[in-house]
């Protein structure tokens, strides 16, 4: 559901005990009006007849004209003494006497009612009786009685016109017992509407109104919100559609903004995330496409040399077969280090790989890394030996990339070589045991000064880098060199003392 | 003594070369393919594991827990993917060594034999090789029964090399932890006393090798040809 009908509901679920408890009060109040009101029309009409018949001299009166004493109008026609109040309060009033059998010498008076006798027993001097509201005679048809009672008594009364309003009223019934206990007017009665529609209709529109000005405020005050709102929402549509390059619109400091603001956010960590999901994408799409081309030249190379071993073997060359022989394992070992390598990499150039900090066994590492080279290195001649010191020495990372980026240079030392040459592997613990120190040495023909220098400027391209080069600086080089500098290790190229290329990985250890 | 090794491989190429390459080294071999086989095995038994990560059907590493469950007996894992995540794991359940494939049947020996290589006996500190007896609490050198004079450093020197024959030793380290800090001396003077060492050693001068580029050695197994000088 949207937000201005959830509005409008809530604020009709909150109106309605509202309207209730309003219509309550003011029922009540409405109520205990209407009892005033009533109570104060019998007690003006009480008074008026007590004034009329114990004090005044009425009942004379009624003595002398009993047959034709009283009447409608009769209570309150000019010329009679009926206070103004309760004319105004009762209309279309009677009033007629009886003796104390409630027996009227006035043919024309109604029969005394029944109730009312019954109370008028019980308290022995006034008692009344309110009827439920129903129309009274029109006026036309009163001032028609009036006229022709007044006619009859030979009398010419103007039309009375009444203040008298429209609708329903109730009917007041009141006796009183006079002192003229054996007379014609031992009981007074009086009959009338009460001149006020007690229809329930004060103020009733009170409690409709107050809710529905709120109602409609409320949804009027809701109309920019919404408003806002669903723009928002569109913006974050269209951001979300142009992969989240587009921010959106902040105006101001209430909660809404910030909510664009949270959005924001949101969108650019989104868009980060992308861009390293991208790149991972990319680099591993580069990865499969590499290894692809690397490792089908080698292996093909490798073929080649298998079937011309079996040819030379086949026809006796002994000598030549140890030859190819010793090329085709090269050709192995160069395709196992290009695999190495390529997994290496895809790491090197992942957007999220963090570089690992568990403690690794640099005397194990030496060891492994010359006996991964020494087979090549016997098939063609070059010796390859390793000092480590007589106890741990353990640095932290990780100890595949370090154990590769040795291997590398190692690789290249051995390669780079020819039969005689040395490579030595060399751990040393310095500076009080808080540093080490590894070193590939070899005597072949080094590095020249120029590439050297070329070293720190030229970063790592993946394909030119790829293919071997024995002239430039390889891959396994850069590899090494990456490596380093992600472990914070230094790595330095040196010309070594035996006129070959010295290579030096430096860093600190970790604590024992 | 014939080492009693098991492997755990499922590849039937790879497992025999390794079975071939084991037996020629004078290894005795219990080759299975299965990883629910390699459950049932008493690792008691054997000097030394070989177990391969990638089994169809079964975790090696599930293997090696329960080996070390019950047994100290040197495990080798063989893996062919290189990941860093994979070695730590290993090691933290308990594995001595990790190869990763591709590698060369040398490579896999150098590490067998590592793992199976028995420290060197020394009873009350006295090194006998062949003719030369090396007391290293009575500091002295005997080779023939005859008191052989070194210097300090020369003894220092041997001594060191000697209690870890086999192995090189560094230049950095001979000249940090042998030769006297006070006196200025660095690779060229430790050079100078090493010729020194082997000249008063005589015949036995040859069991120190020079290790190109590290450092020296002291090799047992030229105790031989000095013997035969």
């Amino acid at each position: 559901m949207n937000l201005r009908p959830k509005l409008a509901l809530t604020i009709i679920a909150i109106a309605i005990p509202l309207v209730i408890a309003v219509e309550f009060m003011r029922s009540s109040w409405y109520e205990r009006s209407k009892r005033e009101r009533r109570a104060q029309t019998v007690e003006a009409l009480s008074e008026l007849l007590t004034t009329r018949f114990e004090e005044g001299n009425e009942i004379t009166r009624v003595d002398r004209e009993s047959w034709r004493w009283g009447g409608i109008g009769a209570l309150t026609r000019r010329g009679t003494r009926g206070g103004r109040r309760v004319r105004n309060q009762l209309v279309a009033s009677a009033i007629w006497a009886y003796d104390i059998g409630f027996g009227s010498d006035n043919t024309q008076a109604p029969p005394f009612p029944a109730d009312l006798r019954q109370a008028l027993k019980k308290t022995k001097s006034t008692a009344h009786v309110w009827r439920a509201p129903s129309e009274p005679m029109s006026e036309r048809e009163f001032n028609d009685r009036v006229w022709r009672g007044m006619y009859r008594r030979g009398l010419n009364p103007p039309p009375r016109r009444g203040p008298v309003t429209p609708g329903p009223k109730p009917r007041l019934e009141f006796a009183m017992m006079t002192s003229d206990d054996d007379g014609p007017a031992a009981v007074i009665y009086v009959t009338g509407w009460l001149n006020e529609q007690e229809r329930d209709t004060t103020w009733w529109w009170l409690s409709y109104a107050l809710s529905g000005a709120f109602l409609i405020v409320a949804l009027l005050a809701a109309g920019p919100i919404v408003h806002r709102i669903r723009q928002l929402t569109d913006e974050v549509g269209g951001s979300a559609h142009e992969d989240y390059t587009l921010a959106v619109q902040q105006k101001g400091s209430d909660e809404i903004a910030r909510l664009a603001g949270a959005f924001n956010k949101a969108g650019t960590n989104i868009r980060q995330q992308m861009d390293r999901v991208a790149a991972s994408e990319a680099a591993l799409r580069r990865f499969v496409a590499n290894t692809t081309h690397d490792v089908m030249i080698p292996l093909t190379v490798l073929q080649g040399h298998l079937t011309n071993l079996r040819t030379k073997l086949r026809v006796g060359e002994d000598d030549e077969a140890r030859g190819v022989l010793s090329a085709a394992s090269m050709e192995a070992h160069y395709l196992g280090s290009i695999l190495s390598n390529l997994s290496a990499v895809s790491k090197l150039e992942g957007a999220d790989y963090e570089i690992r900090n568990d403690p690794v066994d640099l005397v194990g590492l030496v060891e492994r890394v010359v006996q991964r080279h020494k087979t090549i290195a016997n098939t063609r001649s070059i010796s390859i030996d390793y000092g480590v010191p007589p106890h741990d020495a353990h640095a932290l990372g990780d100890v595949t990339l370090l154990e590769q980026a040795v291997s590398n240079i190692t690789h290249n030392a051995v390669r780079y070589n020819e039969a005689g040459g040395n490579v030595g592997l060399i751990l040393d613990v310095v500076d009080d045991a808080k540093r080490f120190r590894l070193r590939v040495i070899d005597d072949g023909p080094g590095i020249s000064e120029e590439e050297l220098a070329k070293l720190p400027e030229r970063r790592f391209r993946g394909d030119e880098a790829r293919t071997r080069n024995p002239d430039g600086l390889g891959l396994g080089l850069h590899i090494a060199r990456d490596v380093a500098d992600k472990h914070g290790f230094e790595f330095t190229l040196r010309h070594s003392e035996y006129d070959g290329l010295e290579v030096e990985f430096a860093g600190p250890l970790a604590r024992a | 003594m014939t080492s009693k090794i098991l492997l755990v491989e499922d590849d039937p190429e790879l497992g025999k070369q390794i079975l071939d390459s084991l037996h020629a080294e004078g290894f005795e071999l219990l080759w299975l393919r299965d990883g629910n086989a390699a459950m049932q095995i008493d690792p008691a038994v054997f000097e030394l594991i070989i177990l391969d990560l990638m089994l169809p059907g079964t975790y090696g590493l599930d293997i090696l827990k329960q080996i070390r469950d019950t047994s100290d007996v040197p495990v080798l894992i063989l893996s062919a993917r290189n990941e860093t995540a994979d070695k730590v794991r290993a090691l933290e359940l308990g594995a001595d060594d990790f190869v990763t494939k591709p590698f060369w049947p040398e490579e896999l020996l150098a590490r067998l034999h590592a793992r199976l290589r028995r420290p060197a006996l020394q009873r009350n500190g006295r090194i006998e090789l062949g003719e030369l007896v090396i007391d290293t609490s009575g500091r002295q050198v005997t080779l023939s029964n005859s008191k052989v004079e070194l210097t300090r450093v020369e003894f220092d020197l041997l001594a060191s090399l000697a209690k870890r024959a086999g192995a090189a030793v560094s230049r950095t380290w001979l000249v940090d932890h042998v030769l006297d800090p006070d006196r200025e001396g660095g690779v060229r003077t430790l050079d100078v006393h090493m010729s020194r060492l082997r000249k008063k050693l005589g015949a036995y001068g040859k069991i120190v090798s020079t290790v190109w580029g590290v450092g020296y050695r002291l090799e047992p197994e030229k105790v031989t040809q000095a013997k035969e000088a």
